[in-house]
């Protein structure tokens, strides 16, 4: 289940099994559903209906969304050599099949031998109704994504020899340009909303610019970062102006590697701190790996990792040995 | 972008650490439009004075290598790759030259007679 055209296949299986189930879920009980059907309910009351086909077009339109949005990640993701990927995608697409076929198991035993809409009561099984079929297809989706990833790419990590009165250092900047523009925008739209809060428009609460404005300065800290190693060990800058700063000492290291990773495999983008590592990922791929005496490993994605990954080694033995370990 | 300065180097820090910057600019490292890290952080990396730092900065200013800009720090100039390594090369023919008795005139001097 790796390639491109495997999952195109699936997405057109995974299509024409979700229309064969809405209509023909349908069709078995149309004769036994009043026209409108009860389509919304507050508490155990219906309040809403249409008529059964608007309802088989709702249906169909949320598998179509569904099918839209795998058929854009299949066309945009050029490497599924990647369980985490894999997992990602299918337990999304299957969750999602398994949940609209739930609404409309659900939608459908609510209005089964009822007359008019009006007495179409619902019922708590509703919910084991839509959450089980949901979490079944998530399942599915996660264990057909197969369980071994392709070997990665190992670089070579070239040898830095520093001798005692050296002096070395290497630096580097990694920044999302779009992601920046993006909440650039959003910061924009923290100050429109809080110029209509402040104006005393009742529709924007003071809590949306609020909210506003900890994400774009979330954001904007977290699409650059310029990072440097040498002396004083790892010294990571966040956001546009430098602040804050992350520094982790040479005497807390043990080594630096070189992997190839994805930011999915390792919690997403941005800073995730998960039971695998602290991550910083602005982008998938070459990542920096210090491993760390007694606490977590640190992933961060940089350009030429090979040549700080040396470099930290260089310096770390350089510090063991200065210090009579 | 590493940097690395020798021990046994007999040339000035600030020299040193404008010949890393030369070279690694020359070897495609850095690219033009990129930004420096803080002159500050790579002073504290290399452990030297960041005055040493600043001056090697302005050293490749000078040479139109980098570009100095408020509120976007320092970038590397727009076709700073090829200028880097002829810099280069003319610094190093210029230690050569002194290391056999030719003076900076006579060196110049020996250029524009160059057919």
């Amino acid at each position: 289940m790796t390639s491109r055209r495997h999952l195109s296949t699936l997405v057109l299986i995974w299509s024409l099994v979700g229309i064969a189930a809405i209509v023909g879920g349908w069709l078995a009980v149309a004769g036994r559903l009043p026209d409108p059907i009860a389509v919304h309910w507050s508490g155990m009351e219906p309040d809403g209906s249409l008529s059964q086909i608007g309802w088989l077009a709702v249906m169909l339109g949320m598998l179509a969304l569904g099918g839209l949005i795998a058929g854009i990640a299949v066309a945009s993701t050029p490497d599924w050599g990647y369980r985490a990927t894999r997992r990602g995608f299918l337990a999304g697409i299957l969750a999602w099949g398994g949940f609209t076929l739930g609404v409309h198991a659900s939608v459908l035993l609510a209005n089964l031998d009822n007359f008019y809409w009006q007495d179409a009561r619902t019922s708590l099984l509703a919910i084991p109704l839509v959450l089980i079929p949901s979490a079944i297809g998530f399942l599915a989706g996660w264990f057909l994504a197969g369980n071994s990833d392709q070997p990665r790419k190992s670089t070579p990590i070239p040898s830095v020899t520093l001798d005692s009165g050296d002096r070395a250092a290497w630096a580097t900047r990694v920044s999302v340009k779009w992601a920046r523009y993006a909440f650039i925008a959003v910061a924009v739209l923290t100050v429109v909303t809080a110029a209509l809060a402040g104006a005393g428009f009742a529709q924007v609460p003071w809590v949306t610019p609020i909210a506003l404005a900890i994400v774009s300065a979330a954001g904007v800290t977290l699409t650059s970062i310029s990072i440097s190693i040498g002396a004083r060990g790892v010294m990571v800058r966040f956001g546009v102006i430098g602040w804050p700063v992350w520094r982790i000492k040479l005497s807390d290291i043990d080594s630096a590697s070189v992997e190839d990773r994805q930011a999915l495999e390792v919690g997403g983008w941005g800073l995730r701190i998960t039971p695998y590592g602290t991550a910083l990922m602005l982008r998938s791929g070459e990542c920096l790996v210090i491993k760390r005496h007694r606490k977590k490993n640190v992933f961060i994605s940089v350009d030429d990792a090979a040549s700080a990954a040396a470099l930290l080694n260089a310096l770390v033995e350089r510090d063991a040995v200065a210090a009579g370990n | 972008m590493l940097l690395q300065l020798n021990a046994s180097d007999p040339r000035p820090l600030h020299d040193q650490v404008a010949g890393g910057l030369r070279r690694a600019i020359a070897e495609g490292r850095v690219r033009p439009g990129d930004r420096l890290p803080p002159a500050k952080d790579l002073a504290e990396q290399l452990d030297v004075n960041p005055n040493t730092v600043l001056r090697a900065l302005r050293e490749l200013r000078d040479e139109a290598l980098l570009e100095f800009r408020r509120g976007r720090g320092i970038t590397i100039a727009e076709a700073a790759e090829g200028r880097a390594i002829v810099t280069q090369a003319a610094a190093d023919l210029e230690a050569l030259a002194g290391k056999y008795g030719y003076s900076r005139a006579e060196l110049i001097s020996m250029i524009e007679r160059l057919p």
